[in-house]
């Protein structure tokens, strides 16, 4: 078939190829290279206006250009090898990449320019990238590894993996599981494999023991299928924790809680023995004084009948403490409940008992409505019952009480209070409210053995609050406290 | 009018025991008063077994059970009466040092008819007593098992 008469020049002109040829006048004498022809690719590659410099020397052209390259010119029109080579030049602030191929035509040297630049940027940062997502997998700080998705053999394991089994890559790689763990164990992790890349979702395994050189170490492993675009399973993607410790940690805990269980079991005990054995004794005392000041009647003196009445009453108080150990006891053994709490229906309903064993009293109770607190209903009686139970013993000798129950926000947070206008204490002592069986009050004036404080603080204690106290001597006291919420 | 009655008192401790015959006397319950000293007897007694095997029939009319014995403790010796065709209606008041909630439960649970804490103060005791005299001999109209 015939071509169009103007094809070679067109094609010479249009192709997106820069094409330059130089003439060798003297094949001894490289600077005699002469600019024979440029196409339109080539004057937009250099951004030269070429075609009006032919005949004109290499250097007078590029003046600007390595002279080095004028020999690698006139060495392929000498020798009749073609040259070949990839350039890469900074031009400004870009990276010019080009493929230079030369080839000899009678004196003259044809050169093809192909601009690579975009293509290798694309490259380098393909490589960037790649070599990034490299890393991250490396450094991940739990142990990853990919199988392949057929025989399930290591593609890859990263650092925190070969420092959790113990082995590194160049031995783990290529092959399976069978070929590290026994076989009880190998069976267990490629059936997940298996059930992983068959169903297609995200397998967890929560616990998993594994055999390292550092001894059996516990996994939590999540394991993932990653499918080709035909569907079928490509690789097989493991994530695992060593959550060997946190195991441990949660058997010492376990453990502890075991024992404290079983401390309080026999503090249980103990205490129904003290209940039991402690009580007896004491009802004999009493009982036999009793019996002694009846019996005896016509021949006891009255300091004799005082001295029994004594006896008697040492014997009731000793009692007394009995009952309020066995109650503090108590407080700090049941278990903790939390439910809603109506704490001004409680304090009012409590109140009314209270007031009922004061005769002739007058009580002016003032509760804010709406006090609701997250605590154990069974616990929150009991603290209510001493706070209130204290308001109305100690605020005895005014003509009228007062008592105050509310809510307020504190320098130490949220708290409840009670307050009373009675007979209040001195502030120094205060660090002494709440130890059992310390009172700020002599048993003449306010009668009790001092443990109501002692079992309010340890309610609040058991709740996580806390509980604090201001008295004015005569003026009045107030206790605040809180119930953390869970 | 109440002295044909019997009460079994069921307590290890002579103290508690003389303690409690004294609150009866002093209450002028004149009542035939048998003591048991541990659950064991206790049993024996109640089954015509034992030491006390031919007696003289009938069952008491209200027993007072102490829970700590030895032997055989108060909770198996309700336990057992309540097992018993005999002695399942007899009544049984547990008279203790305890006043834990889990043995006032357990007692009510086993078919006890009362549960009464000891008091330290002897006045207290002997007001106790004089209740539970009054009521079990007198005002409680006892089960047809004679």
């Amino acid at each position: 078939m015939k071509l169009h008469p103007d094809f070679h020049e067109r094609v010479l002109q249009d192709a997106p190829v820069a094409i330059i040829v130089w003439r060798l006048h003297d094949s001894a004498d490289d600077a005699s290279l002469v600019l024979a022809f440029a196409n339109a690719a080539a004057e937009k590659f250099t951004k030269m206006p070429l075609g009006a410099k032919v005949g004109q020397r290499f250097d007078e052209v590029f003046p600007r250009l390595d002279p080095r390259r004028k020999k690698v010119y006139a060495d392929v029109v000498r020798t009749g090898v073609p040259y070949e080579d990839v350039v890469e030049t900074r031009l400004a602030d870009r990276l010019e990449v080009f493929g230079v191929k030369a080839t000899k035509l009678a004196d003259d040297v044809v050169v093809y320019f192909e601009n690579f630049t975009t293509v290798r940027q694309k490259e380098v940062r393909a490589t960037r990238v790649a070599s990034f997502l490299d890393a991250l997998f490396d450094h991940l700080p739990l142990m990853v590894f990919l199988k392949e998705g057929e025989q399930l053999r290591f593609e890859r394991m990263n650092r925190a993996g070969e420092e959790l089994l113990g082995v590194t890559r160049d031995k783990l790689l290529g092959k399976n599981d069978y070929d590290f763990f026994p076989k009880e164990q190998a069976d267990f992790f490629t059936n997940a494999d298996r059930e992983t890349l068959r169903a297609k979702v995200v397998v967890d395994i929560p616990e998993e023991p594994i055999d390292t050189p550092r001894g059996v170490r516990w996994l939590h492993t999540k394991k993932v299928g990653i499918y080709g675009p035909d569907g079928q399973p490509s690789h097989l993607l493991g994530i695992s924790t060593d959550i060997t410790e946190q195991r441990e940690a949660a058997a010492a805990l376990k453990q502890a809680k075991q024992a404290a269980e079983e401390a309080s079991k026999s503090l249980e005990t103990f205490s129904y023995s003290v209940a039991h054995d402690l009580r007896a004794p004491l009802r004999a005392i009493d009982g036999f004084s009793q019996a002694l000041l009846e019996d005896e009647a016509d021949r006891l003196s009255d300091d004799g009948r005082d001295s029994l009445d004594r006896v008697r009453r040492n014997a009731m108080r000793m009692a007394e403490l009995i009952d309020d150990l066995l109650r503090l006891a108590r407080v700090s053994r049941t278990e903790l409940i939390r439910t809603e709490v109506d704490l001004t229906s409680l304090a009012k309903d409590v109140f009314a008992h209270i007031a009922s064993t004061y005769e002739g009293r007058a009580f002016d109770l003032r509760v804010a409505e709406g006090l609701v607190a997250r605590a154990d209903a069974r616990l929150a009686r009991i603290l209510l019952e001493n706070l209130l139970g204290n308001a109305a013993k100690f605020s005895a000798r005014k003509d009228r009480t007062t008592i105050e129950v509310g809510v307020e926000v504190t320098d130490r947070g949220r708290a409840f209070f009670v307050g009373d206008n009675g007979a209040g204490f001195d502030p120094q002592y205060g660090n002494k409210l709440f130890v059992p069986f310390e009172r700020l009050h002599s048993a003449a004036e306010f009668d009790g053995t001092g443990i109501g404080l002692a079992i309010a603080h340890r309610i609040v204690a058991r709740h996580a609050g806390k509980i604090w106290a201001r008295g004015v001597v005569d003026e009045g006291a107030t206790f605040w406290f809180s119930l953390a919420e869970e | 009018m109440t002295a044909d009655k019997t009460v079994l008192l069921v307590e290890d401790n002579p103290d508690d025991e003389r303690l409690a015959t004294r609150a009866f006397r002093k209450n002028k319950l004149l009542n035939e008063i048998i003591v048991a000293r541990d659950g064991v007897e206790a049993l024996d007694y109640l089954f015509s077994s034992g030491g006390h095997a031919g007696r003289k029939p009938g069952m008491p009319d209200v027993v007072l059970l102490d829970l700590k014995l030895p032997r055989v403790d108060g909770l198996e010796v309700l336990r057992r009466m309540r097992a018993d065709v005999r002695t399942a209606v007899v009544p049984v008041v547990v008279l203790t040092s305890s006043k834990q909630d889990e043995d006032v439960m357990r007692c009510y649970q086993l078919g006890a008819n009362s549960y009464v804490r000891k008091p330290v103060d002897f006045d207290q005791f002997v007001e106790a007593v004089r209740s539970l005299g009054v009521y079990w001999l007198v005002v409680n109209e006892r089960p047809p098992i004679h």
